[in-house]
């Protein structure tokens, strides 16, 4: 408990950074989040994920630096060329769209599970950091690992809110915003290399497997309570910053698991758990369409309607 | 310059079937075309082959003596209501606001006088007590109004509308036509995609007969003939010939 209060209290500079960037992350990952939903491209960033981890060996077998930066950056390029490959076969087959990304998305973690286990064969192939990739790492990073995940958030936030006016148009009216001459094409790639980027970003922290999961529970969440773009925007960031923060916290504070031989808790359940559980609050208790004030009105509604009913 | 919209040999198609052949029409400015067809005859692509939402296989449009892109921040557009997602996030004031995007550019956004602006587009179409309602919680014919506002919003000279009629209560109707009218004295062109053959004659004084080709097409007075609706709509057309020109206010049957 203890130590509960003192990572919350952000006393520890490392930790400080640590769950910092966590939550600037959570919190750009929302906005772009918002905006692919509404967009309906919210499971691209799915895509985009499983195909990082085959990023990451490529990257980790290429490059004869092993940072962090260096194994994104395969991650990044290889989720490009994903959500590219998922585009040609949409333009240029009969695919249906969900059967197109559920390939990518098996495909290129198939692949990606392959190549860490040649990785994990080879002599240095240090699979435990992998490992982390899959999902994310206890609250430990290193500080300017923390650093670099915080600029990447902070970059992707500015461009969101510069062209937040634009991604409004094209997500509520595609064709008005081609009828006054808006790049739309250009938006829409702008759009999903913002989903790549938060979703690289946070390969550390939430890992591979779970880190949609902050591009799309936030802004689901926010949904609930907010009748305007801006206000969602605000209402799934502060929600994406709630859980990186609570469930980073929970991660490093929790007794490990007993048995446990690689450290904690993993961060990216901690903070998924937590969102999902603010998710669930939101769909009970928001003021127009939640679960309660819709049961409560039904329930007012009847007792008006017949009130010999109710007395039998 | 005479006219406010012409199609010269404009062909489009979808995947590889034609669906508009060498279309030719002429609309002269501060009038008020329809674009009348059946089902798939191709209305809806006709007005978003002018706005260039879809890519000529042939031919060519002039908006107000020039290209598409160099006019665009004379054109107002309405697209269909049930093209958009209504549960959007999102207040009949922030909708109509996207009508001064235009002007605006990439990335300055609506001030006050924009907003000013806003709500005397709103008034104009008896919505300004409804701005800050989200576009949900409006009935069909309030989107309606709330989409026509936005266009108003625009400024244009010309305006091109998909079905602004479609599925609209009497009160609605007759105050967008009120607003229509005002357009026109203002020199402003509209063409309409419109359904209801019974309120061709009183509402428009051009007509584009369309069936994947121009039936017919000029003033209504020379070109909306029972003869040519009858080749516009062949044997699907219920009514008679006769019927059709003074069918008037009913509009059942029509």
């Amino acid at each position: 408990m203890a130590e509960l209060l003192r990572l919350l209290s952000l006393q520890d500079s490392s930790t400080r950074v640590v769950m910092l960037s966590t939550a600037g992350l959570a919190i750009a990952a929302a906005m772009v989040g918002s905006l692919a939903m509404l967009r309906r491209r919210a499971l691209v960033g799915d895509a985009v994920a499983h195909a990082s981890l085959p990023g990451i060996c490529v990257a980790w077998f290429v490059a004869g630096d092993r940072s962090l930066a260096v194994l994104l950056l395969g991650a990044f390029v290889l989720g490009l060329a994903c959500m590219a490959t998922m585009a040609l076969v949409q333009r240029f087959t009969k695919a249906r769209e969900d059967a197109t990304t559920a390939i990518a998305i098996s495909g290129f973690f198939g692949l990606g599970i392959v190549l860490s286990r040649m990785i994990q064969n080879q002599p240095g192939g240090n699979r435990a950091g992998l490992d982390g990739f899959l999902f994310g790492k206890a609250a430990s990073a290193v500080t300017s690992d923390a650093w670099l995940v915080l600029a990447v958030a902070g970059m992707v936030v500015a461009i969101v809110l510069a062209l937040r006016k634009e991604f409004g148009l094209l997500c509520f009216d595609r064709d008005f915003a081609v009828g006054i001459g808006r790049p739309v094409h250009r938006l829409d790639g702008v759009l999903l290399v913002l989903v790549a980027l938060v979703t690289v970003a946070g390969l550390p922290s939430v890992g591979v497997v779970l880190v949609v999961a902050l591009l799309v529970i936030p802004p689901a969440a926010a949904r609930c309570w907010s009748a305007s773009l801006g206000s969602m925007l605000a209402v799934a960031a502060a929600i994406g910053a709630m859980s990186a923060i609570i469930g980073t916290g929970l991660s490093a504070v929790l007794p490990p698991p007993s048995g446990a031989v690689g450290g904690g808790w993993p961060t990216g359940p901690m903070i998924v758990l937590t969102a999902a559980v603010l998710f669930v609050l939101s769909l009970l208790l928001a003021p127009e369409r939640g679960v309660l004030i819709t049961m409560w009105r039904r329930h007012r509604g009847r007792a008006a309607d017949s009130p010999i009913g109710s007395a039998g | 310059m005479q006219e406010a919209l012409s199609f010269q040999g404009v062909s489009v198609a979808y995947r590889d079937e034609l669906v508009l052949e060498r279309i030719d029409a002429r609309v002269p400015v501060a009038s008020m075309c329809a674009i009348v067809g059946p089902n798939g005859a191709g209305k809806s692509t006709l007005i978003k082959a002018a706005l260039g939402l879809v890519p000529l296989v042939a031919g060519r449009v002039t908006v107000l003596g020039g290209t598409m892109a160099q006019r665009r921040a004379q054109v107002g557009y309405v697209p269909q209501r049930e093209s958009v997602d209504w549960e959007f996030p999102i207040s009949a004031l922030e909708v109509v606001l996207m009508g001064s995007y235009g002007r605006l550019g990439l990335l300055r956004r609506p001030g006050r006088a924009e907003r000013v602006q806003a709500m005397e587009c709103l008034e104009q179409v008896g919505l300004a007590a409804l701005a800050d309602r989200q576009i949900s919680e409006l009935s069909g014919g309030q989107q309606q109004r709330v989409f026509l506002a936005r266009a108003l919003m625009q400024r244009a000279q010309l305006y091109l509308m998909d079905e602004p009629f479609a599925g609209i209560d009497a009160l609605t109707e007759s105050a967008i036509m009120q607003v229509l009218a005002a357009l026109q004295e203002r020199g402003c062109t509209i063409v309409a995609v419109h359904h209801d053959l019974s309120t061709v004659r009183e509402r428009f004084d051009q007509v584009l007969l369309l069936n994947k080709r121009v039936v017919a097409a000029g003033p209504v007075a020379t070109a909306f003939t029972a003869d040519a609706l009858q080749r516009t709509y062949g044997g699907r057309l219920a009514m008679l010939p006769e019927a059709a020109s003074d069918c008037g206010s009913t509009s059942a049957g029509c």
